[in-house]
């Protein structure tokens, strides 16, 4: 079971949008998948359309007070551990209860799940506890970045909490980065590409999300790009990331 | 007409630094078997100040000095009739 978690802690970046697109195109080739939203703001958990009013969440998955069976929420193609906004008192709650262990809180609490090809964890738009658990949970990142300047800044904040996660002692690897909202008019986005690929060489993800409406418009039908928009630009630029994935093995 | 950089290069080189760190390949030396520089001591010699600016450079600073008064001593020494010494400055 290969885990991936999806963070940046600027928001708007791409994180929600590559966590379920990713997930969905992995689908369209035969794998299972897991997306585990471990936003309070549960962008993911509604862009697809997942009730949540009387059933348990990952709040409660993290709280151990459900199993994670019982949380599950299973679409045509996916798997959804969808979130709540009880998540950010969640939150609190285990780092005033378990103040040295809680980066291990997702990895405890998933440790038992069996049957899916790919776990893909989306993190909320900070670098706090959650994305902490996150990252510690799958070791594995994936960071959408916005080919702009100001992204630039945050890239390097999350480099330096890898480091520190790393010397800590928990294994971490950086899957790539992934350009994300590419709009191929200006020289900005080609610039902050080029230069990208030449700084961080194979860190760097082949593919290029470019941006695209059909992308924004899916969620509004509670739809993954490839079931909205099949023939679309998104559809296409997130099958070919996928299929990057799959080589990376 | 040359390209238009709209990304100075240190912030690329800024990057780079924090993913070999992130990634843990960092190098220290370029030369196999030489140890990595010490923390906090510059291996260059800070700008603006010239190689042996440091206590060292003071000590052989000095002993030029000496030896180019010892060779002025031996030269008047050697010249007569050139009346008294003149004293020396400071």
């Amino acid at each position: 079971m290969r885990k991936i978690t999806v963070i940046n802690q600027k928001g708007g970046t791409g994180k929600t949008t590559t966590a379920v697109n990713l997930g969905a195109a992995l689908s369209e080739l035969g794998r299972e998948i897991l997306l585990v939203d471990l936003d309070p703001q549960a962008g993911l958990t509604e862009s697809l359309g997942v009730e949540t009013s009387g059933r348990p969440t990952v709040a409660e998955v993290l709280k151990r007070e459900a199993e994670p069976r019982e949380a599950f929420r299973a679409l045509p193609h996916l798997t959804v551990l969808p979130s709540s906004p009880a998540l950010a008192e969640t939150e609190k709650r285990i780092l005033r209860e378990r103040p040295s262990e809680y980066p291990l809180a997702l990895k405890d609490a998933l440790a038992g799940i069996r049957g899916f090809d790919f776990v893909i964890v989306d993190c909320p738009p900070s670098l706090g506890a959650l994305s902490l658990m996150g990252m510690v949970y799958s070791g594995s990142l994936l960071i959408p970045l916005q080919t702009q300047y100001m992204a630039l800044n945050g890239l390097e904040k999350i480099l330096g909490m890898v480091k520190t996660i790393r010397e800590a002692g928990f294994p971490m690897e950086i899957l790539g980065i992934l350009p994300c909202m590419y709009d191929v008019r200006t020289s900005l986005s080609r610039q902050v590409e080029e230069h990208l690929r030449e700084t961080l060489r194979d860190k760097v993800f082949r593919t290029v999300i470019r941006q695209s409406i059909s992308l924004a418009e899916a969620p509004a039908r509670s739809k993954d790009v490839l079931s909205y928009q099949p023939g679309g630009r998104g559809a296409e630029d997130y099958r070919a990331l996928a299929q990057e994935v799959l080589r990376h093995g | 007409m040359g390209k238009k950089t709209l990304i100075p290069e240190e912030k690329w080189e800024g990057l780079r630094h924090a993913m070999e760190e992130a990634a843990g390949t960092r190098k220290m030396s370029k030369t196999p078997g030489l140890p990595p520089p010490a923390e906090g001591k510059a291996a260059r010699p800070e700008r603006g100040k010239k190689r042996g600016a440091g206590e060292e450079g003071k000590k052989e600073r000095k002993g030029k000095k000496e030896k180019e008064k010892k060779k002025e001593k031996k030269k008047k020494k050697g010249k007569k009739g050139k009346g008294k010494k003149k004293k020396g400055k400071g």
